[in-house]
């Protein structure tokens, strides 16, 4: 079984925050199992999205990532099946002004070893 | 083809047979396993000497192999569905009660053992499974 993880720093910092922001912070893959002609992996995303409130619709953003997270991966990796998916509600950040969530999705896929 | 093979194809037909609804594979290990899925695989292939048991101009012997067999609804981590599991499982017990004569000799004894909502290693997946026992009776004929 080999697994791999990489991690970003969000650079959250800034003194100027343009949002809605969204980033990636961290992702791994996992062999799940392998047979003689295939192995199935899980990737595993999260991702950190910082909206202002009074602007963003936390909710609708996060609906469009997750139709875009799902259509790319069943497109570019046919995916077959997402589980885990989960929102976080992380923290409000400068007197409620922004609020931030940690989205966390695994795709399950699979690709031929022949 | 040995008998524990000829048992495996001959179940293979009666599952496939019915498989609308799910996918079935010949084997436990699978990774590109679609779902919903059946799969099979014998576990046990036993001979057994009936000689002087009875009295009888014949002599005769019998095998009795097992063959496990699993109903597979999510992969690991996902959500355990009994109520899937059980609605396949259902058709799959059905499909084994409708040919208890499996034919040239081969019959099914019993099938048992259920086990639901459980996680299987070799296709990382969850799901159901059952062990169905079938005989194979082999005749001599005395001189």
């Amino acid at each position: 079984m080999s697994s791999k993880i990489t991690r970003y720093v969000l650079p959250v910092d800034q003194a100027e925050l343009r949002t809605p922001y969204i980033g990636i912070v961290e992702t791994g893959e996992r062999e799940q199992v392998r047979d003689a002609t295939y192995a199935r992996y899980v990737l595993s995303l999260s991702w950190f999205i910082i909206v202002e409130r009074a602007v963003d619709d936390i909710q609708d953003i996060i609906r469009n990532l997750k139709l875009y997270i799902y259509s790319a991966s069943i497109a570019n990796m046919r995916a077959v099946r997402f589980i885990g998916t989960e929102i976080v509600h992380v923290e409000d950040l400068n007197e409620d002004r922004y609020g931030s969530v940690r989205m966390d999705v695994e795709i399950i896929y699979w690709e031929s070893l022949t | 083809m040995g008998l524990a093979e000829t048992t495996f194809d001959k179940i293979y037909d009666v599952l496939d047979g019915v498989s609308a609804g799910y996918y079935y594979y010949p084997r436990h290990n699978v990774a590109a396993l679609l779902l919903p899925a059946v799969t099979a695989e014998v576990v046990s292939n036993v001979p057994v000497s009936n000689e002087g048991a009875i009295e009888s101009s014949d002599k005769w012997d019998y095998h009795e192999i097992a063959v496990s067999v699993r109903v597979h609804t999510d992969y690991s981590g996902g959500v355990q569905d009994v109520d899937a599991q059980t609605a396949i499982m259902d058709l799959v017990i059905t499909a084994l009660r409708q040919n208890i004569d499996l034919g040239d000799g081969y019959r099914i004894r019993s099938w048992g053992n259920e086990v639901y909502g459980a996680e299987f290693v070799e296709s990382a997946s969850l799901g159901a499974e059952t062990l169905v026992r079938v005989r194979k009776i082999i005749l001599y004929t005395q001189t």
